[in-house]
């Protein structure tokens, strides 16, 4: 898919774990691995809200659209 | 679910009681038609003082009926089957819509070739020509048959809806 999820990247500015950021999101971390691989196939405006809110970021900081 | 328990209950009934029996019994009707042709009379209304064809007509036209019982029976089994994956909560599983499908594809098979055969027996065993427009067990069988295959369909789209739903996040 073009649409990268750089969520490593602003764990890792961060330093948090995803399972820190799992339960601050409140989704589980076998969604959030989902969403980390690349496998989601669509993610709920609720769901980025609240991750923005953890890792105090933007969604494009987390989206990333890349041409195929 | 209390449904499917009683679903499930009849068509293991079913299975146990007609089809299961009917397995051996059809390939002893097999067997028994080439030696003793009288026994055609069973499936076909034969008027001998016009049949012009050889008895072995009859006997192939008769093996093609049991083929498409044998056919009936599969599609039974399939559904059987299917069923369990219902129990098993997994209704969207590929081989519940590989199954319907198939017993789809089999079942109006079996509907189209019942009817040709009803047509021709009588033609060539009756000397009559005739065609049944009203609701007849072949047509069913047909609507039957192109349910299941829009059901299979229908359960292809739902997957894909389910799996589209399961990776929301």
């Amino acid at each position: 898919m073009s649409i990268i999820v750089n969520l490593d990247i602003m764990l890792a500015k961060r330093g948090m774990k995803s399972n820190e950021l799992a339960e601050r999101v409140g989704i589980t971390t076998a969604n959030l691995s989902i969403l980390k691989t690349g496998k989601a196939k669509a993610i709920r405006f609720s769901t980025l809200e609240a991750i923005c809110k953890a890792l105090e970021c933007q969604p494009s900081d987390i989206l990333e659209y890349v041409e195929d | 679910m209390r449904k499917l328990v009683v679903l499930k209950s009849v068509v293991d009934f079913i299975w146990i009681v007609t089809c299961i029996p009917a397995i051996p019994l059809l390939l002893f009707f097999t067997v028994f038609i080439f030696i003793n042709p009288d026994a055609l009379d069973i499936l076909f209304d034969i008027d001998y003082s016009i049949l012009k064809t050889p008895i072995i007509t009859v006997q192939v036209f008769a093996l093609l009926s049991v083929i498409l019982a044998f056919i009936s029976i599969y599609c039974f089994y399939l559904f059987r089957k299917t069923l369990r994956y219902f129990q098993k909560v997994k209704p969207f599983h590929d081989q519940v819509i590989q199954n319907f499908y198939k017993i789809g594809y089999l079942l109006s098979g079996v509907g189209v070739t019942a009817s040709v055969l009803f047509v021709v027996a009588q033609l060539l065993f009756k000397g009559q020509f005739k065609i049944h427009l009203g609701i007849t067990p072949s047509l069913m069988l047909i609507c039957l048959g192109l349910f299941f295959m829009v059901l299979s369909e229908v359960f292809k789209v739902a997957k894909n809806a389910k799996q589209e739903n399961d990776l929301t996040i």
